[in-house]
């Protein structure tokens, strides 16, 4: 099976996900202040008790993730073991259940929607589902060789 | 029985029609060639069918799936928090967890804790709704009140700074800061349960309403007489005292809430970690400072945290 053009899709997906969760990650360090201002500003700050994983924000653990699975993908399209793309499934699947974890924690506990943790969001359930699509192809072809 | 099986007179079984061609058909290396392919599918067919398959759970794909899915599963677990120790409910009430050292609370001013004369006063200018001003007195104070205040380094000083209900009397911000003002000398008490069960759904949300508000000064057991007296006609006289304070915040140049203030001195940043905030109070200390023997209105002991003693006397609560 030809890699160049799903490498592309998945890789495109990962990128994304890397560049929003840089994004995310250099607001964060540009010191999201944790207060409350007049006139509004407690919406993010009602965040603040999921803000934080073991005393690490959250959006830290976006760009070590997305660099992983960008890792493996560029593993796979180079080497063509199949093994990159299990590791990436794995990896891919246990990012869904946080994510559908962390939408569930905004529209049914926060009552706030953060656009950009939406769109990180979707590139790691959509990134996924397209990994899915990839290794079947991938196992089919190597079954008919 | 089909034209193409094997027939009994022991005919060779007709091959799939090729294409006949001088060269391909007669061949040795054709012949070999079909009979490699035969014996290929013939294994295959074998395999097919006696080869022992293995339930689809026991499948690699499938305890790949099933072990993501826990790493998913489990990280969400940890990360929610309900593996931590949760305060426990009593009626509509969430206990504090780590409630403040009653032994702290300088009888003079019952909003504030610690030895008067140590070397650092700090000022936290805060607002009961405020889910910022929550996570600093139910992370950060604890802290700070066992590392500085109990040691004779700190006197602490809450201070109300009532916006969240943008200044209305009857709002949610003032009557929570009135009613722990109410509660006399059981306003470090009071403090807690109000942080310790901030609504969870949004600010004036119709959390901190009057029975509400009333069920608190009963946990804390503050003279509910008095306290009721205090709370009469909207709390106006606190109201007064929380308003003046807030304008008084505003007057210092204070804009969002917690803001804490050492020596007069804003710390910019809001709910600010020990990390932060201890080195900023350690650098306000005298060099070769050391605690007096016997501190007024300090035990420097956080572990006499038990039941709060004290009158609640709703007038001792108007010093700030």
């Amino acid at each position: 099976m030809a890699r160049g053009r799903p490498a592309l899709v998945l890789g495109g997906f990962a990128l994304v996900g890397l560049a929003i969760a840089l994004y995310l990650s250099a607001n964060e360090l540009a010191g999201t202040v944790a207060a409350c201002l007049p006139g509004g500003g407690c919406e993010t700050v009602a965040q603040s008790q999921y803000s934080h994983w073991f005393g690490i924000p959250v959006a830290y653990f976006g760009p070590p993730y997305s660099a992983l699975l960008l890792g493996l993908i560029v593993a796979w399209w180079r080497t063509g073991d199949g093994r990159f793309l299990l590791v990436g499934y794995a990896q891919g699947l246990a990012g869904v259940v946080v994510v559908l974890y962390l939408r569930y924690l905004e529209l049914f506990v926060i009552h706030a929607i953060c656009a950009w943790c939406v769109a990180y969001g979707a590139t790691i359930v959509f990134g996924w589902i397209a990994l899915v699509i990839v290794q079947r192809r991938a196992n089919r072809a190597r079954a008919a060789a | 029985m089909s034209t193409n099986s094997a027939s009994p007179g022991g005919r060779r079984p007709k091959m799939p029609a090729t294409p006949k061609t001088p060269a391909s058909s007669s061949t040795p290396v054709a012949r070999q060639q079909r009979r490699e392919a035969a014996r290929r599918d013939q294994r295959l067919a074998a395999a097919r069918t006696t080869a022992p398959s293995k339930p689809a759970w026991q499948s690699p794909m499938a305890l790949i799936t099933a072990g993501a899915l826990v790493v998913g599963l489990l990280v969400v677990i940890l990360a929610s928090g309900v593996l931590n120790p949760k305060p426990a409910v009593v009626g509509n009430l969430l206990q504090p967890l780590q409630p403040t050292p009653v032994s702290l609370i300088d009888p003079a001013n019952p909003r504030s804790l610690g030895n008067p004369s140590a070397p650092v006063k700090m000022d936290v200018w805060s607002d009961f709704q405020c889910p910022a001003c929550d996570d600093f007195a139910l992370n950060v104070m604890p802290q700070v009140i066992t590392q500085y205040v109990a040691t004779g380094k700190v006197y602490l000083t809450y201070r109300d700074f009532a916006f969240i209900d943008s200044g209305a009397a009857n709002g949610e911000s003032h009557q929570a800061a009135a009613a722990a003002r109410c509660a006399g000398a059981k306003f470090w008490p009071f403090h807690d349960y109000l942080f310790e069960n901030q609504s969870t759904t949004g600010e004036n949300s119709g959390k901190f309403t009057t029975a509400f508000l009333a069920s608190i000064a009963d946990a804390v057991g503050a003279d509910r007489t008095a306290y009721d007296a205090c709370m009469a006609n909207g709390a106006a006289a606190m109201v007064a005292e929380v308003n003046a304070e807030t304008t008084q915040g505003q007057a210092a140049g204070i804009h969002q809430t917690p803001t804490v203030a050492l020596d007069g001195k804003l710390q910019q940043g809001g709910s600010l970690p020990l990390s932060t905030l201890g080195p900023a109070i350690d650098a306000l200390i005298p060099a070769g400072w050391t605690p007096a023997p016997s501190a007024a209105g300090t035990s420097a002991s956080p572990a006499t945290s038990g039941s709060p003693t004290g009158s609640a006397s709703p007038a001792a609560s108007s010093a700030p």
